[in-house]
């Protein structure tokens, strides 16, 4: 079966103090839940099939939103987080419910467990009931469920990795608490408008949005192994989207965000400007653009867009969920020790990792979605394989979780990645690398080559169905001559294989770019970081982009500088 | 015998039949720009703008919540404005309305939708550029309607009996609104007392009470220059009950009841509502399950009686022009009751109104307000039927063959572009029995089919392609009146025929306005039913398929 992993780009984080200041024994929410879920396990687990194992999680936090467009506010909120979600397993750690069916669809793969919004621990009874009426509700899907995995497993082929399904979570206490942060709203709106009315001249803007979000709050985690958890999350940021078409009908499109540790990190009105008018500049340069040809050609992908590039072609490769099912692609099964890629590059996922270059960095955690510590794991080192992002999933050589098990609230976890940092062990500057790129052009004697500043969403086929194939779509892209000279083209997606793409990387930069997102998967969407510098490749393909079938307005945009009409 | 006495209270607030266009920031943008585009929005060779309508509403939005007797977390109050823009292009003979062009639906909007946007930013600027974008596109849409149209009429040989669009004398209505005033502080501390009933019952799982308060504002212009300006106050308590019934299965009672605009009254509507609910729940946990199927008469009472209604009756009387279609499929959401002026479509006992221009009865605002009509005419009030016959029909600016004045019934939602369409509707009876007597006719009636026992539905029930789901049903036996309460059975065979068979109406009549909750997915306007219980003769219901869960493994906290 197909899976598509799609990249996007979104949110932002926060001031992790890694450091206990809290007791769990005083987190009312902790005990409610613990009490709940004993209740629960000293009777599930007699249950034929038993319920084994049980995690409870409660989010508690609030989403502020402002989004601004030509000076007029266009939707704001303050909404209380207050979510209560339950998972649970039937069966034993060898062999659970939540295996995949051979040869039958999956299930529940993109359904989400039972959530229970808006509860509150001040309410008592409501609180204990949402949490019951959750856990009783699942416990008979995961039983019914385990008998269709048992079924399963005594009529189709075996499986050739015979790991076991789950392994139990150490036992953890851990309380950290953020007091939540105050925003001045009137002020921020002050600026989003002000920063929203420098493109109501732009004829080249058709649509555009400025937006400020937080995200914050705390989760707190039991589960029956013991664990108590409570840990801060906060991701703050100011983003704006500039949209406009070409007469051919192609979408053209800049963005920019600001991540934020506070309010005092936002950029000021005159930062703005500055880079609204690159934006500007940019969204009339791919205005003008010439379409780009199919090619395949040498290419340096800068910084932020190699950074989307190791995620979205490696970074989900390196996911152990991606190696557990027998209808998953496997790319990289069976190859631990073994150079996949090119010997330049290493790769490592660090959710410990909370900022790098003073910029917060979206994708760290302490703990994970499965209640299990973080730490720091070299994923490729120097081109060879050494291990997997793993969540309480074990896979063939690889028993224990490592802190990846994660998900968006309301989904069951899948081992995601986190803070993803590709380094290369040579690094040139960046204006050496465009020498490099030339040579390499004149070297193959090609008429061009390709810079890509900017990537933006994607996908890459993992299941075993269809090729290993990923499609990243490319926001900013520059052909460059063999005497130097740039121009702007637009129009093009970047194609290709992971193994082939990733052993052409002949160089790279010493510009490490930070790309801060939300990538949407089977568990949902996850805020992750992706670091990388520069890459210079010895080709890639590139395809023509799917094109909207609509014109520009007939009419020019309301011309406002005369008189108002 | 006595006759029930219908009270129409129409109060119109602060509101002016007005010349000039109001002075608001979004009137300036939807005037600069509708100028702009009959002007000069021309794309050569194609059809050109003719009717242009540009309709905003901004909603405000505030909500509170508490379950078992304390607060859930508490969202701040809200703001959405959202446009619709739709236009016909040619002129007033021959233009792209009331046409549905084939192959649109590639374009990944409904057929017959008209343009809208979301989250308008509100100021002058962002609502220009919205204006103009939505325009363009409408443009678009139309000029290339108007083509096909032209182009099915054609192959069709269908001549243009009637013209597709009628001049209407200028509307000009502006309504003083007042500014949103969020729910009171107390409110809180009144909805904990409310929801704290539910503990009385332990089998409930939640008991959950919301009050919301909308407003939803309106500002339509169209190029002919008729305008509106007005708004529809709702206050509405939501009340959920979860729990499991003896027999396992599992229950989610949802009820939402329009309160009325004097506060002074709404703490004591919201216990009688808390009251019956609770009383439902208690009825419905000892329920048993159905295991026959009934053909008998049946009595819906309440907001079974409004669903009846608005299910059965409301779909048949509007759309009365059907659309055509470039597939050459008919138009199946055209009225039932389309060619049937002149017949009886429902039991004499009944006269039956659409009140657009009716703001308020006895106190609760009506949510289909609506003093002009969504094509720029003044709305009128109209009888729909006389003593069971079918006197009128909503209509619009394409004229209706025998009835072609247009009567201000032009509805457009969010799926829909402006069709002949239905406001307030009132179900008003000749004659109208107390609660008691209406069981006591139903009872008579038993006895005269020779029955064991009949039904009565006692709350609402939802409803798709003849069947239907009622949340509580209670069995009556002949004999002596007992009543127990019946689950696991579905209404079936429903139809417009069963209007013609009431036999009695209630003398109460009861208002529900949140009918409009179908127009995300079933492209319904705001409608506010009004209407008394109803006897209906020969109803089926027959054993639903659901099998009940077995008793939670672990017993509630």
């Amino acid at each position: 079966m197909k899976k598509l992993l799609f990249l996007c780009i979104c949110f932002m984080p926060l001031n992790l103090l890694a450091e206990a200041n809290c007791r769990v024994e005083e987190q009312l929410p902790l005990q409610l839940m613990q009490q709940e879920l004993k209740r629960n396990f000293k009777i599930l687990k007699k249950q034929k099939p038993p319920i084994y194992y049980i995690s409870y999680t409660y989010t508690q936090g609030e989403d502020i939103y402002l989004s601004f467009a030509n000076g007029g506010l266009k939707e704001e909120y303050k909404k209380p987080v207050s979510a209560a979600e339950v998972l649970l397993r039937a069966g034993s750690s060898v062999m659970d419910n939540t295996r995949s069916l051979r040869g039958e669809n999956r299930r529940n793969q993109w359904i989400k467990p039972e959530e229970v919004a808006q509860v509150t621990p001040d309410n008592t009874d409501d609180f204990l009931h949402s949490f019951w009426r959750a856990t009783q509700q699942l416990a008979k899907n995961a039983q019914e469920d385990f008998i269709r995995v048992k079924t399963n497993v005594r009529s189709r082929a075996e499986n050739k990795d015979k790991s076991d399904d789950f392994v139990f979570p150490p036992l953890s206490y851990y309380c950290h608490e953020e007091p939540l942060q105050h925003f001045d709203i009137s002020k921020i709106k002050d600026l989003l408008a002000a920063a929203s009315r420098l493109t109501i001249g732009e004829e080249t803007v058709l649509w555009s949005s400025f937006n400020f979000s937080v995200e914050q709050g705390h989760r707190y985690f039991v589960d029956s192994v013991g664990t108590e958890l409570k840990t801060p999350y906060a991701y703050i940021r100011l983003t704006y989207s500039l949209y406009g078409r070409g007469q051919d009908g192609a979408e053209i499109e800049r963005f920019k965000d600001y991540n934020l540790i506070s309010q005092e990190d936002l950029p000021s009105l005159e930062g703005l400007k500055q880079d609204i008018a690159a934006s500007v500049d940019e969204l009339k340069s791919l205005s003008n653009a010439q379409e780009g040809e199919s090619a395949n050609v040498p290419v340096i992908l800068k910084g932020r867009a190699a950074a989307v590039f190791v995620h979205e072609v490696m970074g989900h490769r390196l996911e152990g969920d991606q190696l557990k099912d027998a209808e998953d692609g496997q790319t990289l099964s069976g190859k631990l020790g073994q150079q996949v890629i090119s010997p330049l590059i290493t790769i490592t996922a660090d959710p410990t990792l909370t900022e790098f270059n003073g910029e917060p960095l979206r994708g760290a955690y302490e703990y994970d979605d499965e209640g299990v510590k973080t730490k720091p794991v070299v994923l490729i080192e120097n081109g060879v394989l050494r291990n997997f992002m793993m969540r309480s999933s074990p896979i063939q050589g690889f028993p224990v979780s490592n802190g990846h098990g994660r998900k968006e609230r309301g989904y069951k976890p899948a081992a995601r990645m986190s803070v993803l940092k590709a380094t290369a062990s040579e690094q040139v500057p960046y204006e050496e690398l465009e020498k490099m790129l030339l040579t390499e052009i004149k070297k193959q004697n090609k008429p061009y080559g390709f810079i890509v500043e900017d990537l933006g969403g994607g996908f890459t086929f993992t299941g075993s169905a269809m090729p290993q194939s990923f499609k990243l779509e490319t926001k900013l892209v520059y052909k460059i001559f063999p005497d130097g000279k740039k121009e702007v083209v637009r129009g093009l997606d970047v194609i290709g294989t992971p193994l082939v793409s990733f052993n052409r990387i002949i160089a790279a930069g010493n510009d490490d770019a930070v790309f801060n997102g939300s990538c949407g998967s089977v568990s949902g969407w996850v805020p992750q970081t992706n670091i990388s510098p520069s890459l210079l490749f010895e080709n890639m393909e590139f395809q023509k982009a799917q094109k909207s079938a609509f014109k520009p307005p007939v009419l020019p945009a309301p011309n406002f500088k005369k008189g108002g009409k | 015998m006595k006759k029930a006495i219908v009270l129409f209270f129409s109060f119109l607030s602060i509101a002016v039949w007005a010349g000039n266009l109001p002075e608001h920031m979004y009137f300036q943008a939807m005037n600069d720009e509708m100028q702009r585009t009959q002007k000069e929005l021309r794309i050569k060779g194609s059809s050109v703008p003719f009717f242009t309508v540009y309709k905003l509403t901004d909603v405000f939005r505030h909500q509170v919540s508490s379950s078992l007797g304390a607060a859930l977390p508490e969202e701040e109050p809200n703001n959405n404005l959202s446009a619709l823009v739709y236009m016909y292009t040619g002129n007033a003979q021959k233009n792209s309305s009331a046409f549905v062009p084939y192959s649109e639906s590639q374009n990944k909007k409904a057929e017959f939708a008209p343009e809208n946007g979301n989250y308008i930013a509100q100021s002058y600027e962002g609502l220009r550029r919205e204006l103009w974008q939505l325009t363009d596109k409408a443009y678009i849409f139309a000029s290339s309607a108007y083509d096909k149209k032209e182009a099915y009429k054609k192959r069709k040989g269908l001549k243009d009996e009637l013209p597709d669009f009628s001049k209407a004398p200028k509307a000009a209505y502006q309504q003083e609104i007042p500014a949103f005033v969020p729910l009171s502080s107390d409110t809180q501390e009144k909805i904990n007392e409310i929801s704290k009933l539910g503990k009385k019952l332990p089998y409930l799982e939640k008991f959950i009470v919301k009050r919301e308060r909308l407003q939803n504002r309106y500002y339509l212009l169209d190029s002919e220059k008729d305008f509106a300006q007005y708004f529809v106050p709702q206050d509405y308590v939501h009340i959920q009950a979860l729990f499991r019934g003896k027999e396992g299965h599992r229950y989610s009672l949802y009820r939402t009841y329009n309160l009325p605009e004097d506060e002074s009254l709404q703490q004591a509507q919201m216990q009688q509502y808390a009251e019956e609910i609770l009383k439902e729940v208690q009825a419905q946990y000892q329920a048993v399950k159905m295991q026959k199927p009934y053909i008998g008469p049946v009595l819906f009472e309440k907001k079974a009686a409004a669903d009846f209604f608005f299910f059965l009756f409301y779909p048949s009387a509007r759309y009365s022009k059907p659309l055509l279609r470039g597939d050459d499929r008919t138009d199946s959401d055209a009225g039932y009751f389309k060619d049937r002026v002149g017949m009886r479509v429902i039991s004499p006992l009944f006269d039956v109104y659409d009140k657009p221009l009716l703001s308020h009865y006895q106190g609760v605002a009506l949510s289909a307000f609506m003093p002009v009509d969504d094509e720029g005419v003044a709305a009128q009030d109209l009888q729909l039927v006389q003593e069971g016959k079918l006197i009128a029909l909503p209509t619009l600016r394409s004229p209706l063959e025998g009835q072609k004045e247009n009567n201000g019934h032009g509805r457009a939602n969010l799926i829909s572009m402006p069709r002949a369409g239905l406001t307030n509707l009132i179900f008003a009876a000749k004659e109208g029995f107390s609660q008691k007597q209406m069981e006591e006719k139903l009872l008579q009636r038993c006895k005269e089919l020779d029955l064991e026992y009949c039904y009565i539905i006692v709350s609402s029930f939802d409803y798709w392609k003849g069947e239907g789901w009622p949340e509580l049903v209670e069995r009556i036996y002949t004999q002596d009146g007992r009543k127990e309460a019946v689950t696991g059975l579905e209404l079936a065979g429903l139809s417009a025929r069963s209007l013609r068979n009431i036999l009695a109406a209630g003398d109460k009549q009861y208002i529900f306005g949140d009918f409009s909750r179908y127009e995300a997915y079933r492209g319904v306007s705001a409608v506010s039913i009004v209407a008394p219980s109803v006897l209906v003769d020969e109803i089926e219901l027959v054993p639903d398929m659901k099998v009940p869960d077995t008793a939670p493994l672990v017993p509630i906290p």
